[in-house]
């Protein structure tokens, strides 16, 4: 994990700083186990709905396909504002993180709005063993986001107030990492549980 | 990314690619499943062979997986990572669809 270009980040603590991106890619590692779990217990439970509505006719297409550009788009304006950070380019940093922020706010509004038509028509988790699985997958997703929308707002505070540190550069680089994470684990979500899960 | 004092991180050409690559897939993935050419089967290895494909481009692209320096631990852990969740799914699916198949005759009979 050694790298030549160490001399580029001034950081007192820079023995810690790979090993602190190492220890959060495992987390996010194990975090993809959690995962796979949960799309295990949605695969098996998929067609044990009960009598209730079949999934093809509680989902929206078109407007999952939105939400799944919108989070995308996010997620490539937090690696352009992980760049600039590298840059040390505070004023861009700021402006990508705002427009992600307000991309993956966009993206809980409407994953809750979903949630919350769900349940006003009858198909809230405790319908069928099908919409426990849906409701624990997605709200599990729903969760990671809002902990790294309340991260982006932590994270940029001082950034504003005290510019770009190599601690902060590093903390980024954490964020971003986990908001590729949930893109990916999204369009997984996307193509098992809406695509695939309306045939 | 995963190697934090890398260059390549000022790099702004790989967000470029992955971000168009993976447009690109998701529309031709929603595509695929919106018009009805495949069967289910056809379309399930499709649909999810694609979706590994974009998973790949935004672990090259997004991650920079690809450059790290050897040792190349983040790359051994994500395979790793990888078999136990092929083992996890694989075997719980493998497992849950015998169940169903040794219960369901009787059920329905």
């Amino acid at each position: 994990m050694t790298n030549p270009g160490h001399e580029a980040y001034p950081d007192p603590h820079h023995d810690t700083y790979s090993k602190t991106v190492f220890g959060f890619w495992i987390y996010i590692l194990t975090d993809f186990i959690l995962f796979g779990v949960l799309f295990a217990t949605f695969a098996v439970l998929k067609n044990s709905t009960f009598g209730a509505t079949p999934p093809s006719q509680l989902f929206n297409l078109p407007r999952v396909l939105i939400q799944t550009l919108i989070l995308l788009t996010s997620s490539f304006t937090i690696a352009l504002g992980g760049a600039f950070a590298h840059r040390k380019n505070k004023s861009a940093t700021l402006i990508t993180f705002l427009i992600t922020f307000v991309l993956g706010l966009v993206f809980v509004i409407m994953q809750h709005s979903e949630y919350a038509h769900l349940i006003a028509s009858g198909n809230s988790w405790q319908r069928s063993a099908f919409l426990s699985a849906y409701f624990t997958l997605l709200g599990t997703h729903t969760l990671h986001m809002l902990f790294a929308l309340l991260w982006v707002i932590v994270l940029m505070i001082p950034v504003i107030g005290k510019g770009l540190s190599p601690v902060s550069i590093k903390r980024i680089t954490c964020l971003r990492m986990f908001w590729q994470f949930l893109n990916i684990v999204w369009i997984f979500i996307f193509t098992i549980v809406y695509l695939l899960g309306v045939k | 990314m995963l190697d934090p004092t890398s260059e390549s991180n000022k790099n702004l050409k790989a967000p470029i690619i992955s971000f168009a690559v993976s447009i690109a897939l998701t529309l031709v993935v929603y595509y695929f499943a919106v018009v009805n050419f495949l069967d289910i089967k056809q379309l399930m290895f499709t649909l999810i062979g694609l979706g590994v494909v974009q998973t790949i481009v935004q672990l090259v692209f997004f991650f920079q997986i690809a450059d790290e320096q050897k040792p190349r631990w983040n790359l051994m852990t994500l395979l790793f990572t990888v078999m136990v969740i092929i083992i996890i799914v694989g075997g719980s699916m493998w497992i849950m669809s015998n169940i169903d198949y040794n219960l369901m005759p009787k059920m329905s009979s």
